[in-house]
């Protein structure tokens, strides 16, 4: 069979290529981006978001915010500099924050040391622009 | 050689049925974003469907189908599940099937591959995952009560262990994660990290026998069963709903076996049924 008959399958092996180089340089979770990488990992939905300064009620908003748990669950599944910026923007805007930091944890589970902990992701801080 | 062409035709055309079917419970049931955009593709896909029902075999409505699988891909590539990529693919190949190649040995050998590459990436993806191969990824599972539901309950103070360690987590979520706090867990039976092992590379090897077998044998009974048997096993796991009627359906386009086939189209249409009832993924 010539290669052109094979360009679908083809055009899947190189977006398979695509999301693994994104998964090793932008963490991009392994249930996405193409890849059927589901069941591989956690779900990046039980990742955790974490918010300072504390002070703002990250829960009350994203529940009231439609906009923002949308933000805020793509973060989880791709926490690239752009997704974050813009989750922290929003949160900004809402919260009425000058300035914060976003972070994304993912659960680590060792079943040799029969315990969980979360490990750090990526993280971004967010300073409102004066001018 | 008449019967068995129009034994071929029958099957490609129950396939393109199915194949439809899952699409439009899809849209229906996960209309997504943009969906002005897609409004007057979808009157048209409607209304080409009703004035002329042989347009399943004109690529007309898979170039539509295709459209707004796009549109979803466009905007929020990045973020829609495998299925949906998968779809995405059986339709683009049945639009060339429909308008330029046309032949079964085109339809076949395409959704052949496609099959064989969504096993193996599936198993490979595994196998390059740490939490995976550890065994921790399968632990968490069964130890929070994600996996494995119906079984647990034949353990003694399964459901409360479960339950427990959900609370602990809980808690834990409510402290700062950078304090590195780490609790245990308790295991919901004994040597539960040996069987997640255990059980980790089991997936990882039949997956990618499978995937093997459908590459090399697609037309054995062997594979089939095994095929089948991977569904199946799928299903008692995770109600994957939509996954699992696009691979049914691959299953029933790749066998030769009446049984089989039947198998398939019968799982398939359980799956559209259960996705269009919301129970499970889809």
């Amino acid at each position: 069979m010539s290669l052109f008959k094979l360009t679908i399958p083809i055009l899947a092996i190189v977006i398979i290529a695509i999301q693994l180089t994104i998964i090793n340089q932008h963490q991009l979770s392994r249930w996405r981006g193409g890849g059927f990488g589901m069941y591989a990992e956690v779900h990046p939905n039980e990742f955790q978001v974490w918010v300072n300064p504390s002070s703002i009620p990250f829960d009350d908003l994203v529940q009231s915010y439609p906009e923002l748990k949308t933000a805020v669950n793509k973060t989880k599944i791709y926490p690239s500099v752009s997704n974050m910026r813009f989750t922290a923007k929003l949160l900004s805007q809402l919260s009425k924050s000058d300035s914060l930091k976003i972070s994304v944890w993912k659960p680590l589970i060792s079943s040799k040391d029969q315990n969980y902990t979360r490990k750090l992701v990526a993280d971004f801080e967010y300073i409102k622009p004066t001018f | 050689m008449t019967q068995s062409n129009n034994h071929i035709n029958t099957k490609i055309t129950v396939w393109l049925k199915v194949l439809l079917s899952i699409i439009i419970v899809y849209f229906i049931i996960g209309y997504g974003n943009q969906r002005l955009i897609k409004i007057p593709f979808l009157v048209v896909l409607i209304a080409t469907l009703i004035v002329n029902p042989r347009s399943i075999y004109k690529p007309v409505l898979w170039s539509l189908i295709a459209i707004i699988l796009g549109i979803d891909l466009a905007t929020g590539y990045f973020f829609e599940a495998n299925h949906h990529f998968l779809l995405f693919y059986l339709v683009l190949v049945t639009l060339l099937y429909t308008s330029i190649y046309k032949t079964q040995i085109f339809l076949y050998d395409n959704i052949k591959y496609l099959t064989f590459i969504v096993l193996a990436l599936s198993g490979i993806q595994k196998w390059l995952s740490t939490s995976f191969t550890s065994g921790d990824f399968y632990y968490y599972l069964i130890n929070t009560g994600q996996i494995f539901e119906r079984i647990t309950p034949f353990f003694h103070d399964a459901s409360q262990t479960i339950s427990e360690n959900r609370k602990a987590i809980g808690t834990l979520w409510q402290t700062n994660p950078a304090n590195n706090e780490i609790i245990p867990l308790k295991e919901v039976f004994p040597n539960t990290r040996t069987f997640s092992l255990f059980l980790s590379w089991i997936t990882i090897g039949y997956e990618l026998l499978v995937a093997g077998m459908i590459l090399i044998k697609p037309k054995s009974l062997l594979t089939h069963i095994l095929f089948i048997l991977l569904i199946i096993g799928i299903f008692m796991t995770r109600m994957e709903t939509g996954f699992l009627a696009t691979l049914s359906l691959c299953g029933y386009l790749l066998t030769t076996h009446k049984i089989t086939s039947w198998v398939y189209f019968i799982l398939s249409l359980f799956f559209i049924i259960l996705m269009v009832s919301r129970i499970g993924f889809s």
